[in-house]
């Protein structure tokens, strides 16, 4: 078989590598432009049900 | 192999003090408990992301990889491409919960999503499994270590559990937080040394090599050899439903598994815990690459008929000074499994049981203190557990299914509206009682019935419907979920 220095394991994984830079870059970019308090917004569902029946959630 | 042991031994020796020199620049940072258990929730981006992935390149993750590349090929590299994968998602989906909270333990966050019953049956859990997981782990790097020095198991295991116990308690998380950055360094430096060393100067040698290093020098002695490098070299060397098996694997073992996930808990803010993850799924891709070549390396080479011993041959047929450089990254991959685990249990042992179960209203100094106390209880279990009961194994799988279960309460918690307690609470049970049923076998064998799955992925099939069952049962309602926890109700 003629085989080039780089074999296709080695191809894929530089991908999935590549891709995972790319997205750590682009995720930054995105949380960085994110403000500080958008985390207030992000309710658990379960959570909501409680506040919305009025269940008092203690603080450990 | 006998004549490398010295090196190995002086470099795991030098590594060892300046592990203890960085503890004790932690020891400093520690004034409270929170400092002990989650770094004083002020870990940056480049701490929680190596104590994550150092915490995923277990004995499984380099010895385990090599392994199966020596027997079924460079297919292999999807291990770690599946575990980024659950990386990853627990950054997208999960971290920001948690950490919005500033909770502490998995546990306390099943409280928040659902209720006492439930928190108290998973920090029991947690408990046992995280404790159980710490003696398998120090009994495998026992073994490892006893390949690499000549040295007997328990020996090496009892020295594993008793110097990874005086760093953690040194300073908890702020410890494995140090050290894991170091660990991160021994092993992004040995392995792809010994990676580089095997191509470029010792396949050459091989017969049928002909004198050409890198891969095609690899290739060529290998069909030389009979094996086909069209195969060998494939990313799809393994059959689709092992691949499958990966990435279900390395989804169900992250998102909710405290060992891992904790880092998460003590970075400086919500957008860290969230980025972090990414990074450590960036960091932990290659290593199969590198693991994998040189198990292909073994085989090829003939270094060793057993495929466990892949790696470990390869390491001790090159110079030693690299040979005993790629050993130590091992040795940190695999302890830094095991600190974690350790740590892992001592937490929920001094937050959940000992803290807010037990005694409520503890000041910080006692917590300070029973965490401590924690670190050294798990460590005894684990030195006791390697002395005593060294064939754990088909235990693990009560981790396995801990990790499953309570994925399955908390992605619900977080993205399903009807969600209930009840269904959490009985999802875990349920989910238990089948695993330990189809784990041993009582009262029939129902592998070959249900395609030999893995037994994380049998308690998510059954916890699933539990769940959904229940929850779509039961209502909500003001008085769902209203028992205080212990604090409140004893006042």
């Amino acid at each position: 078989m003629s085989f080039t220095s780089i074999p296709p394991f080695l191809l894929t994984s530089l991908g999935a590598w590549l891709f995972m830079f790319l997205f750590f870059i682009g995720f930054s970019v995105y949380l960085h432009r994110l403000p500080d308090d958008e985390i207030l917004r992000q309710n658990a569902k379960a959570i909501e049900n409680k506040r919305r029946l009025g269940i008092r959630i203690y603080r450990f | 192999m006998g004549h490398v042991y010295p090196f190995h031994l002086a470099i795991i020796a030098v590594a060892i003090t300046l592990i203890l020199a960085f503890e004790l620049l932690a020891s400093r940072r520690v004034k409270s408990s929170e400092d002990m258990l989650v770094s004083g929730r002020s870990l940056g981006l480049f701490f929680v992301a190596c104590a994550l992935a150092a915490e995923y390149m277990g004995g499984l993750g380099t010895i385990g990889v090599s392994e199966r590349a020596y027997k079924e090929g460079m297919g292999v590299i999807w291990y770690h491409i599946s575990a980024s994968t659950g990386i990853l998602l627990f950054g997208l989906m999960f971290a920001h919960y948690y950490r919005k909270y500033g909770i502490q333990t998995i546990p306390e966050y099943l409280y928040y999503l659902f209720d006492v019953k439930t928190w108290k049956v998973n920090a029991l859990l947690n408990f046992l499994a995280y404790t159980f997981f710490t003696v398998i782990e120090v009994v495998a790097l026992g073994s490892i270590l006893a390949g690499l020095t000549g040295l007997s198991i328990k020996f090496c295991a009892i020295s594993a559990a008793v110097f990874v116990t005086l760093y953690v308690l040194a300073a908890g998380m702020w410890s494995i937080a140090y050290v894991s950055l170091f660990y991160m360094a021994l092993i992004y430096l040995g392995l792809p040394l010994a990676f580089f060393y095997v191509l470029r100067f010792a396949v050459p040698n091989l017969p049928g090599a002909d004198g050409v290093a890198g891969f095609q020098g690899l290739a060529g002695a290998m069909t030389a050899k009979g094996m086909d490098p069209a195969f060998w070299f494939s990313p799809f060397s393994l059959s689709p439903m092992t691949v499958v098996g990966f990435f279900v694997g390395g989804i169900l073992a992250v998102p909710a598994a405290q060992a891992t996930v904790n880092y998460a808990f003590g970075a400086k803010n919500w957008k860290i815990a969230r980025l972090a993850p990414i990074l450590a799924a960036f960091l932990i891709i290659p290593l199969s690459v590198w693991t994998g070549t040189m198990g292909i390396y073994a085989k090829t080479a003939q270094l060793t008929d057993e495929p466990k011993l892949a790696l470990i041959s390869t390491l001790t047929s090159i110079p030693p000074l690299i040979g005993a450089m790629g050993a130590l990254a091992i040795v940190a991959a695999i302890i830094s499994t095991a600190d974690s685990i350790l740590f892992a249990a001592a937490s929920i042992l001094a937050k959940d049981l000992m803290q807010r179960w037990w005694r409520p209203h503890a000041d910080d100094a006692t917590v300070l203190r029973w965490t401590r106390y924690s670190v050294i209880i798990v460590g005894a279990v684990a030195t006791l557990g390697a002395l005593t009961v060294p064939e754990l194994l088909k235990q693990a799988y009560f981790v396995y299914t801990l990790r499953a279960v309570t994925l399955v309460c908390v992605f619900f918690g977080i993205y399903y509206r009807r969600a209930h307690p009840d269904a959490a609470f009985w999802s875990i049970i349920v989910g238990f009682v089948a695993a330990t049923l189809y784990q041993f076998d009582i009262p029939i064998d129902y592998k070959p019935y249900l395609f030999n799955l893995h037994v994380s992925v049998v308690t998510v099939l059954v916890a699933v419907p539990v769940f959904l069952a229940i929850s779509m049962l039961r209502k909500w309602t003001p008085d769902t979920s209203s028992t205080p926890p212990p604090l409140y109700a004893r006042r």
